[in-house]
C-alpha cells in the first residue's frame, strides 16, 4: 500500500468517526468503510483496455446505421455513452468503432462495418450492426473501439459478448481462456428484445482518463 | 518448377548471401539454416551471435542495421494506454534513443540501408521516419489509411516502400519523405516485402483475410514501371521475401519449415 492510499484510509475513517459519511441504512462502519472504498475505486477506473488488433482504418463514416437491409447475421444494437474518471461529459470525443461481418472479415478496401462517431452534448452514442462473426485468429466475437477526446488520454478497447459460444455460458469463469479477453468487465450481457424485428442489444459505455 | 528447401525448425526470414550461392533461413527456434542456392543442400546452422553481419537483420524480432551497428525493437511501454516506444541501441547494447511510436503495437521496422535512418509503422496507422544519429522525427506519416506489415527500403537508399492490408504499396522519396507512388496487383493483403540489390525489381508477398494459412500470390514487379511482371503461388501467408542479387532466384519464407526458390532466369 503506497502512501495516498494510505492517506486515503485515515480520511475516510475520520469522516466515519465524525459522522460525515454515513450508511443509508444501518451498517457496520467496517462495512461501510469497506463499500465506500470499492465504489469509489470502481468509480476511478477507466475502461479496461485491449488490443487495437491489425485492421484498423482511418477515415470511416460518422453513420450510426451500420448494417444494410438485407445484410445476414443476427441485429445487434450498441448502446452507450462517453464519461470520463470525474463522471464528466466528454464533448468532442470521437468514437471509431470496426468490427468484421457476419462471417467473420472485416472491410479493408471500403468501410462496410466501420464507423467514427462524433460525441456531442447529450455524450450517448447508439451503433445498429449486427453480432460480428467468429474468425479464426480472435475466436471470441467483438468489437473494436479507438476512442479519441481534446484533453483525454486515447483508449483502445474492445466489447465482448456474454452469449458468445466462446465463453461456454460462463464468462466470469471462461473470460481468460486463451488470453483472448484481457478484462471481465470488458464482457457484456446480452438483452434479447422481441417486439418488432427480433433484435440483441449490449450496453457498452466507455469511461476516459484525463490526459 | 520451384524447389523446396527444408527445415527443422519454422523459417521466419530469408536473405541471400554470397552474392547469391547461398540463402540464410532465421528459424524459430533462434537459429540460421544457410542452404546452398545451386544444390538445395543444406551447409550450415548458425547461432545468433555467429551470422554474419550481412544476414543479422533476419534475427527478429530485433531489427538490425546493416553490419550491425544498430538494433531496434518496440515495446508497449503502457498496457492500459498502448503507447508504443521504438527502443534504438548501439552495438554494445546500451540505449540510444527510446522513441514514442503511435498505439496499439509497432507492425513493422526497417533501417535504411546505411543505418542512418529508421523507419516504423504502427498499428493505429501511423508512419514515422527518425534520424538515427540524433533521435529527429524526419516524417510522419499520418496519411495512410491502414496498417503496414511490410517495408524496405531501396538499397540506394532513395525510396522506402511499405504495404499492409490495403495492398497498396506505398512508395515514398527518402530525399524528401514525399509519397511518390502507390503501386496496385497484388491480391491479398501484403505480409512481405523486398527490393533486389539493384534496386530495378521489387517482390511483394500476399495474406489472405481468410486464414494465415490460405494461399496467396508473389508477385515480382519492375520497379521503373510500376508493373507486376511476373506471379507465383504460395501456399500460405509470406513472412519473408529475398532476390539473390545475380538475379536468379526468389526466396520466399511461410513460417513454415519449408522456403521456396523460384527460378528467374
Ligand atoms: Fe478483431
Amino acid at each position: 500500500m503506497n502512501d495516498k492510499e494510505l492517506r486515503r484510509r485515515d480520511i475516510l475513517g475520520d469522516c466515519i468517526a465524525k459522522g460525515l459519511l454515513v450508511a443509508a441504512a444501518p451498517m457496520a462502519s467496517t462495512r461501510l468503510f469497506a463499500l465506500w472504498q470499492q465504489a469509489e475505486t470502481q468509480a476511478a477506473q477507466p475502461t479496461p483496455a485491449e488490443v487495437l488488433g491489425p485492421f484498423y482504418k482511418k477515415g470511416a463514416p460518422d453513420v450510426s446505421l451500420l448494417r444494410k437491409p438485407g445484410d445476414p447475421g443476427f441485429p445487434l444494437r450498441v448502446v452507450g455513452k462517453v464519461t470520463n474518471t470525474r463522471g464528466e461529459k466528454v464533448p468532442g470525443a470521437r468514437v471509431d468503432v470496426w468490427q468484421a461481418d457476419h462471417a467473420g472479415l472485416y472491410d479493408l478496401q471500403g468501410y462496410r462495418y466501420r464507423a467514427q462517431l462524433a460525441i456531442g452534448e447529450a455524450s450517448g452514442y447508439t451503433l445498429e450492426t449486427i453480432l460480428p462473426g467468429h474468425y479464426a485468429d480472435r475466436p471470441a466475437q467483438h468489437i473494436h473501439y479507438l476512442i479519441s477526446a481534446p484533453g483525454h488520454k486515447t483508449l483502445i478497447t474492445q466489447a465482448y459478448f456474454a452469449t458468445d459460444p466462446f465463453f461456454d455460458g460462463n464468462p466470469g469463469k471462461n473470460y481468460a481462456k486463451n488470453n483472448i479477453v484481457r478484462s471481465r468487465e470488458l464482457v457484456r450481457p446480452v438483452k434479447l428484445f422481441e417486439q418488432g424485428a427480433p433484435h440483441a442489444e449490449i450496453t457498452f459505455d466507455i469511461i476516459l482518463e484525463k490526459a | 518448377m520451384p524447389r523446396t528447401l527444408d527445415s527443422e525448425a519454422n523459417v521466419r526470414a530469408v536473405a541471400f548471401l554470397d552474392g547469391g550461392a547461398a540463402l540464410a533461413g532465421w528459424c524459430s527456434d533462434r537459429k540460421a539454416r544457410v542452404w546452398d542456392t545451386a544444390t538445395g543442400r543444406l551447409r550450415e546452422t548458425l547461432e545468433r551471435a555467429s551470422l554474419p553481419p550481412s544476414i543479422a537483420a533476419l534475427a527478429s524480432p530485433l531489427v538490425t542495421s546493416a553490419g550491425g551497428a544498430l538494433t531496434s525493437e518496440a515495446l508497449i511501454a503502457n498496457k492500459q494506454w498502448n503507447e508504443n516506444t521504438v527502443r534504438v541501441r548501439d552495438r554494445s547494447g546500451a540505449d540510444k534513443f527510446r522513441l514514442p511510436a503511435g498505439l496499439g503495437g509497432v507492425s513493422v521496422m526497417a533501417f535504411s540501408p546505411g543505418g542512418q535512418a529508421l523507419a516504423a509503422g504502427s498499428y493505429d496507422t501511423s508512419l514515422r521516419v527518425w534520424n538515427t544519429a540524433n533521435g529527429e522525427l524526419l516524417r510522419h506519416v499520418e496519411e495512410l489509411p491502414i496498417s503496414m506489415f511490410a517495408m524496405d527500403f531501396s538499397p540506394d537508399g532513395r525510396w522506402l516502400a511499405a504495404a499492409g492490408a490495403d495492398r497498396i504499396v506505398y512508395v515514398w522519396d527518402a530525399t524528401t519523405w514525399r509519397l511518390a507512388r502507390k503501386l496496385s496487383g497484388q491480391p491479398e493483403m501484403i505480409s512481405a516485402l523486398a527490393f533486389s540489390s539493384d534496386g530495378r525489381r521489387l517482390a511483394t508477398g500476399g495474406f489472405s483475410v481468410l486464414t494465415v494459412s490460405h494461399p496467396v500470390k508473389i508477385l515480382l514487379w519492375d520497379f521503373a514501371s510500376g508493373k507486376p511482371e511476373r506471379t507465383f503461388d504460395a501456399p500460405s501467408r509470406v513472412n519473408s521475401l529475398a532476390l539473390s542479387p545475380d538475379g536468379r532466384w526468389l526466396a520466399a519464407a511461410f513460417g513454415s519449415r519449408s522456403v521456396v526458390l523460384h527460378a528467374l532466369a
